[in-house]
Formats: C-alpha cells, sequence, structure tokens
C-alpha cells in the first residue's frame, strides 16, 4: 500500500500561509538587525579596558551560547509574565530569538576588531582621533567588511532557529506546518512545503545581504 | 546587482528540496508488501506506534517502559493475535507517518477521527468518546462558553487538533492562540497568557485535580471527538481484524475496567444518541 501524495489536500491552507511566511521574515528580519546592534555592544564590551565590562559582556556571550534557545522562549514567554511582565508571543518571540542571537553576533564582530591591527589604533590616537572617530572612521568600517560573509551565516541560523518560534504561540512557518499537518494528517506534504518557504525566504535574505554588500563596501570614486 | 549565478544557485537548490520530495514519493511507492496481518503474523510482533507523553492514555516510565490507558489497549491487543507488542514512542507528527511509512502496524495514540484525516490513513470503530470542554482559571469571572464568547476571550488550543473548527464554531468572537502540547496550554492558562484553553474533559478533569483550587471548567460543551485506532490506509483485511478486535474490546467490558483503572471514574457511552 504506497503512500500517495496530495498536495490538492493542501490548497485550502495555502492562504494562512502567506500570512504564516510574513511573520517568519518579519521576526527574522527585526532579531538580525537587533541582534547585531546588540552584538556589536557587547563586543565592544569585550574588548573594553573595564574588567567588570569585559567580564558582563563574556558572560552574556557564554550565557546566550550555552542555553537552548527553545529555554530562552519559554523563560520570556512563560516565566516573565510571573514578575509582571506580560508580552505577546511575537514579541516574546522577537526578544528571545534577539538575545539568543545576538551571543553569536557579539563572536562574529568581536572576531573583526581583533583582525583590525593594534598598529592603526595607536596611529589614530597620535593623529588625534577620539575614540568615536577612531570606531567610526577607522575600524567599525573594516569589521563589517571582514565579517561580512560569516554573518551572513548567523542570518541564515536566525531565520532557520525562528521555527521555534511556534512554541510560544507565534503563528510562523513551523506552526501552519505543525497546524495543517494535524488537521489533515498530510505531514510529509507540509514538511516539504514547509522546507521550500524556509529555503525561499533564506535566499531571499542572503540576496538582500549581498545586494547590501556591494553597495556598501562599492569601490569610492577615486579608485574606479 | 546580483550575479546570475547566485540566482542559478538558489534555484538549484530549491530544485533539490523538490527532487528530495519526488524521492521520498518513489521510495514509498516503490514498497509492494504482503499484507499487515501477514507480516505481523511472520515477524511474531506487532509495532505499535504510541504517544510519549499523555497521561493517563500513555507516558514513558523512567525504566523507559510504556504505561497508560491506550497502551493497555496495545496490549490486549498484542494478546489477542498472540503476538508480542513493540512500542514505537511517537510524537504528534510521529503518530501519523509512522503508519504513512510502514514503520508502525497500528498507532493507538489518543486518535480523534474524521474525514479529513482518513483520507491519508483509516480509522477503526472508536473507542472512546470525548466531549471538548472550555478550562479556565478558578477565579475567572465566565460561568459558560456563551459568557465568556461575548468577552471575547484568549483560548489556548492545539494545533491542528479538534479545537480548530470547534472553538471558532462555538466561540466565534475568541482569539484563538496555538500551541504544539497540552502542557504548553495549561501553563499558558496557569500564567495568564491564555485566558482558558479547550481540550477533552478528561484531560481537563485530570488538570484541575493535580492543580487544586486553580482551574474549572465552564458550562456547556464545544465538540464530541470520537477516539479510535489508526492504521495504514488501503489495507482492508487489516482494518476487518482490528475493527472486530474493537467491537469485542468494547462489548466484552474490558474497555469500561481498563478505563476506570486508568481515570478513576465511569467510562461515558462510546454510542452516539442521534
Amino acid at each position: 500500500m504506497p503512500y500517495y501524495f496530495s498536495f490538492r489536500s493542501i490548497y485550502p491552507y495555502l492562504g494562512d500561509l502567506a500570512a504564516a511566511a510574513q511573520a517568519t521574515l518579519l521576526l527574522s528580519v527585526l532579531a538580525i538587525v537587533l541582534s547585531v546592534a546588540i552584538g556589536s555592544g557587547v563586543a565592544l564590551m569585550r574588548r573594553s579596558d573595564s574588567r567588570l565590562l569585559r567580564f558582563t559582556g563574556g558572560l552574556y556571550v557564554e550565557v546566550m551560547r550555552n542555553t537552548p534557545l527553545l529555554v530562552i522562549l519559554y523563560i520570556v514567554y512563560f516565566a516573565l509574565p510571573q514578575l509582571g511582565l506580560r508580552m505577546s508571543p511575537f514579541n516574546s518571540a522577537l526578544i528571545g530569538l534577539t538575545l539568543n542571537s545576538a551571543g553569536y553576533m557579539a563572536e562574529i564582530i568581536r572576531a573583526g576588531l581583533v583582525a583590525v591591527p593594534p598598529g592603526q589604533f595607536e596611529a589614530a590616537a597620535s593623529q588625534g582621533f577620539t575614540r568615536v572617530q577612531l570606531y567610526r572612521h577607522i575600524v567599525l568600517p573594516q569589521v563589517f567588511r571582514t565579517i561580512y560573509a560569516p554573518l551572513g551565516n548567523q542570518f541564515i541560523a536566525v531565520i532557520l532557529a525562528s521555527s521555534l518560534a511556534s512554541a510560544v504561540a507565534v503563528e510562523e512557518v513551523a506552526s501552519w506546518m505543525q497546524t495543517v499537518g494535524s488537521s489533515s494528517f498530510r505531514f510529509f506534504e507540509t514538511f516539504v512545503i514547509a522546507a521550500v518557504v524556509y529555503l525561499v525566504l533564506c535566499q531571499i535574505v542572503n540576496l538582500g545581504r549581498i545586494a547590501i554588500g556591494r553597495w556598501l563596501f562599492r569601490q569610492p570614486e577615486a579608485y574606479r | 546587482m546580483l550575479s546570475k549565478r547566485g540566482i542559478m544557485k538558489s534555484l538549484c537548490g530549491i530544485a533539490a528540496v523538490g527532487l528530495f520530495g519526488m524521492a521520498t514519493l518513489a521510495s514509498a511507492q516503490a514498497q509492494n508488501a504482503p499484507g499487515i496481518l501477514q507480516s505481523i503474523l511472520q515477524r511474531g510482533t506487532i509495532r505499535i506506534a504510541v504517544l510519549g507523553s499523555l497521561p493517563p492514555y500513555s507516558r514513558v516510565m523512567p525504566n523507559g517502559e510504556p504505561e497508560g490507558y491506550d497502551i493497555d489497549i496495545a496490549k490486549r491487543l498484542a494478546e489477542a493475535l498472540k503476538v508480542k507488542p513493540e512500542f514505537i514512542i511517537s510524537d504528534i507528527p510521529a503518530r501519523v507517518t509512522a503508519l504513512q511509512t510502514r514503520k508502525a502496524d497500528v498507532t493507538i495514540a489518543d486518535f480523534t477521527r474524521n474525514v479529513e484525516r482518513s483520507t491519508s490513513i483509516a480509522f477503526t470503530n472508536p473507542y472512546l468518546v470525548t466531549t471538548m470542554r472550555l478550562l479556565l482559571p478558578a477565579n475567572s469571572p465566565y460561568k459558560t462558553i456563551a459568557e465568556a464568547n461575548e468577552a471575547g476571550i484568549r483560548v489556548a488550543i492545539s494545533r491542528g487538533g479538534t479545537a480548530e473548527r470547534a472553538v471558532p464554531a462555538n466561540m466565534p468572537k475568541a482569539q484563538i492562540i496555538r500551541f504544539n502540547t497540552q502542557a504548553d496550554e495549561l501553563n499558558a492558562v496557569l500564567t495568564g497568557q491564555a485566558d482558558a484553553m479547550a481540550e477533552d474533559n478528561f484531560y481537563n478533569g485530570n488538570a484541575i485535580k493535580e492543580n487544586p483550587g486553580k482551574l474549572r471548567e465552564a458550562e456547556g460543551d464545544l465538540a464530541r471527538a470520537e477516539i479510535a485506532i489508526g492504521l495504514p490506509a488501503g489495507d482492508a483485511d487489516w482494518l476487518r481484524v482490528l475493527n472486530l478486535f474493537v467491537d469485542q474490546f468494547n462489548a466484552s467490558g474490558d474497555n469500561k475496567k481498563l478505563f476506570q483503572k486508568w481515570f478513576g471514574f465511569e467510562q461515558p457511552p462510546i454510542q452516539a444518541k442521534y
């Protein structure tokens, strides 16, 4: 008795899929942007002269990289309300995903900071650059050029990790897959469709990242 | 500008997933196995998919052995066929896909049968009928389902379960919040992330008992669900044997006794009144 694939059985549910894909994309892109910002801050903390800041930054990275995202999502969604901090499923998932991803982003960005030769810091100081000017004009442009490709890996990791948000009631693509699979008992069909949707979403973000990178790191006119 | 190669690479990836799907399909169709009944009798074991965590239906003990109402039914079935039971501990998708890939001969896992689901697997006659009701915090102001609906409350439900249709039909003003497990639904109610949950009255009874003073049920029913044994579609001979087992298990009073043992009260009637 073979199993007959029937994608026709899934047609009635495809309307919900568009909304679910939008939710996955929105959640992932917001988490990516926020976690790059927080990760940059943590990476700078880890390079700070203050021992306390270095320690706090290191602690954050190790806690976030060594705890499962699912546990963090449960804590944000189920435990924080006990302390009076109540958030919607989407916001809970966004916070959990951002906190988790920022741990990885911080390490990627720190690697980029380490790659800037120490001589440049000394040279900038000798030229009278302030700390802000140093980072704005000399360090960060090099950092982002160095880490732009590895950052792409983490972007994709965030999109795929967003599938856990269904555990805290977010209606994203993994939620759609579970809901339609359980309704129709056609899990194989929903697995295949969800895989294709994630692949397309990851490629959209990836191609977007490449396009932005080309624009961001274009050669200055003088060198063309 | 994006390179042509980049776009080609993306397209190749998408095509690969499509091919993977086709390959799964092809391997499933290549199977031309003998009937399930013959396989079980030749093997001397029956492979039964059960849920790992749905007490009192089933749960896995610390020693790795499953126990519960569904597990006892599975053991009775093996006994009746004079073969050994072999349990496959599954989750919500796996209890279905185990049948479709023929990794399991039957699924006994609190399966609610309906026509849509029966297009991809087969169901026996029911061995249990449950009533879906609304579970609320004890201090909730709503007495009836109608009152709760008027207030537009947030109702936690299981993804793709009976509640998907039952809650919008009975409570059109309610906001639905979907979870993967009943444990998560209950957590949402207990932490105030949901105002109520829709589950069967056996589950609710157990939850009320385990959280004394914290929960109660609203008046009124949301849906009736028929719980049945699942089997791969297309094997009429195997369905014939399983239906005979279920009918005699119900008629003999064995079912009533097992139900009393695991749930602690008398089994409600299985026959519908219409």
